[in-house]
């Protein structure tokens, strides 16, 4: 069995728009995430600007994200996934890399922003 | 598989009482190779180093290249790709592969040359012990040769639609394992008050009844999945190409005398460059008829190791493969020609038609049909002087005639 793991912990400033949220996984591998905010699942699968909701009723709450990946690409066993929020008075972009051991392996990044 | 692996057994057993010497240049020694500094020096070794970073890269270099008197070791394989070395979060399957417009059905985006061949460039090193051969047979001596390869993608073409789906297969087996272990983790949260993805990383509070619970449930989740994202990944991996591929490799390689770096001298010098097209079939997968053209340049400057002459070989070929999985065959056609100033005669070429049988990834067994060098093409629309060979290619070797007809 080959899941490798790797946490990553955030915070997010809002303002009064909509936040968005995409989730980008690099380095030509291929996955699919799940987003969730306060145990409720708000996108699933490829996530590409996906409305949170407005700046001052997500302000205080954590949106959490659990991307698996899979390691596809013959040329690297590196993979990664860049968190990207808009919406607030500044984007933020997060990248997170980590490499699988073996070809065909897989990777789970769990990652937890708190909006502030 | 047992029928095959059984030939395998009996092929490899009977094979020396039926080995007769290696028939002449086939196409497929005209590819562009993967390796082209191990190709110059006719060297398939069993270990290469491939190194992953520019420190392992440096590491390999110092530690493995140079014998303690100062000399060139005599066994160095290499192989590198720097733009891997490290990693590229930008970089999407989508901007590496482009995109299907599922709309206007066609393929959009995707690299551009300049980036296809900084993504594909790989460079390869290799040394070997020179050999000659005298009165007493094949014997080795002090001197080395080294050589420096380079070789990239000039269009690579692009996966299928049927890799396409796959890939849509892939993402959603990963969704699904992250929706499983998150569930598991809101129902621990609520039981435990904390969330175990969190809470249980790597080895914190491994112990805990909570971090228990959480890998035992979580383990037998990844591990129902992982089996079904790997026979999905093999068969995302086993996708060809389709579209337009040009590729390109030269290499260089020198002889030192008594391995010192400081006594050197040229010994050969070839590129390769090869066009291919194949096709798309209706249902999203690659076509059974693949085109190829090929072309290489040698030129040899040592008496010793391959004469000293300027040669060109240029060749093409159209194959043609069942879709049937099941059936791992191939029936082509090629034509071959070599211009060598070393001829007397204005150039030499080959026509055959080959029918190949892949007995596992590493062995195959062929057909070929038609008129070697040394010949015109008469014979092959006459009959006269048709030859016929029955024979075997290992992965990495040149064919090898087991019976021939004439």
């Amino acid at each position: 069995m080959s899941f490798k793991r790797v946490t990553t912990t955030g915070t997010y400033a809002v303002g009064d728009g909509e936040v968005t949220l995409s989730v980008a996984i690099g380095d030509a591998q291929i996955g699919g995430s799940v987003v969730i905010i306060e145990g409720e699942t708000v996108g699933r699968n490829q996530i590409d600007d996906l409305v949170l909701g407005n700046g001052p009723d997500l302000k205080g709450k954590s949106v959490k994200i659990k991307t698996t990946v899979a390691d596809v690409n013959d040329q690297s066993n590196r993979t990664s996934v860049t968190y990207k929020f808009s919406g607030g008075p500044n984007p933020l972009n997060t990248e997170v890399t980590s490499e699988v051991d073996n070809d065909g392996d897989s990777m789970v990044f769990n990652a937890k922003f708190n909006m502030e | 598989m047992a029928n095959r692996t059984l030939l395998t057994f009996l092929i490899v057993v009977g094979l020396p009482a039926l080995a007769q010497e290696r028939p002449n240049l086939n196409l497929d020694d005209l590819l562009p190779p993967n390796a082209p500094a191990l190709e110059i020096l006719g060297v398939a070794p069993t270990e290469i180093s491939r190194p992953t970073s520019a420190k392992a890269f440096a590491m390999n270099i110092l530690n493995d290249t140079v014998r303690a008197d100062g000399g060139l070791v005599s066994d160095f394989a290499m192989q590198f790709s720097p733009y891997w070395w490290r990693s590229h979060p930008d970089l999407t399957w989508s901007a590496y592969n482009g995109t299907y417009d599922d709309t206007a059905k066609r393929w959009i985006g995707g690299p551009d040359i300049p980036t296809t061949i900084l993504q594909s460039l790989s460079f390869s090193l290799g040394t070997t012990q020179v050999e000659v051969d005298d009165a007493s047979g094949t014997s080795s001596t002090d001197d080395a040769l080294g050589s420096f390869g380079v070789n990239f993608d000039i269009l690579r073409g692009r996966p299928s639609r049927k890799q396409l789906s796959l890939k849509a297969d892939i993402e959603s087996i990963a969704t699904s394992n992250s929706e499983r272990e998150a569930a598991i983790e809101a129902e621990l949260m609520a039981r435990f008050g904390a969330d175990p993805a969190f809470a249980c990383d790597g080895t914190t509070n491994a112990s805990t009844p909570l971090c228990l619970e959480y890998e035992q449930r979580r383990s037998a989740i990844n591990s129902e999945i992982d089996t079904e994202m790997r026979a999905k990944n093999e068969q995302f991996r086993a996708q060809k190409r389709v579209g337009h591929r040009v590729q390109f490799a030269a290499a260089t390689a020198y002889r030192f005398e008594d391995g010192s770096t400081s006594n050197s001298e040229h010994a050969r010098t070839s590129a390769w460059v090869s066009y291919s097209y194949l096709g798309e079939h209706r249902d999203g997968a690659a076509n059974s008829l693949q085109w190829l053209a090929i072309a290489r340049w040698n030129k040899n400057e040592l008496e010793d190791f391959g004469g000293t002459d300027d040669q060109i070989d240029i060749g093409a070929r159209l194959i043609w493969e069942p879709r049937d999985e099941r059936l791992p065959l191939s029936l082509s056609i090629e034509y071959l020609r070599r211009i060598s100033d070393a001829d007397e005669a204005d150039g030499d070429s080959r026509f055959a038609g080959i029918l190949q049988y892949d007995v596992n990834e590493e062995m195959s067994l062929f057909l070929s049909v038609g008129e070697n060098f040394d010949s015109n093409l008469a014979p092959l629309l006459t009959g006269e002087d048709l030859v016929a060979i029955i024979g075997i290619k290992f992965a990495g070797g040149g064919p090898i005639s087991l019976k021939s007809f004439e």
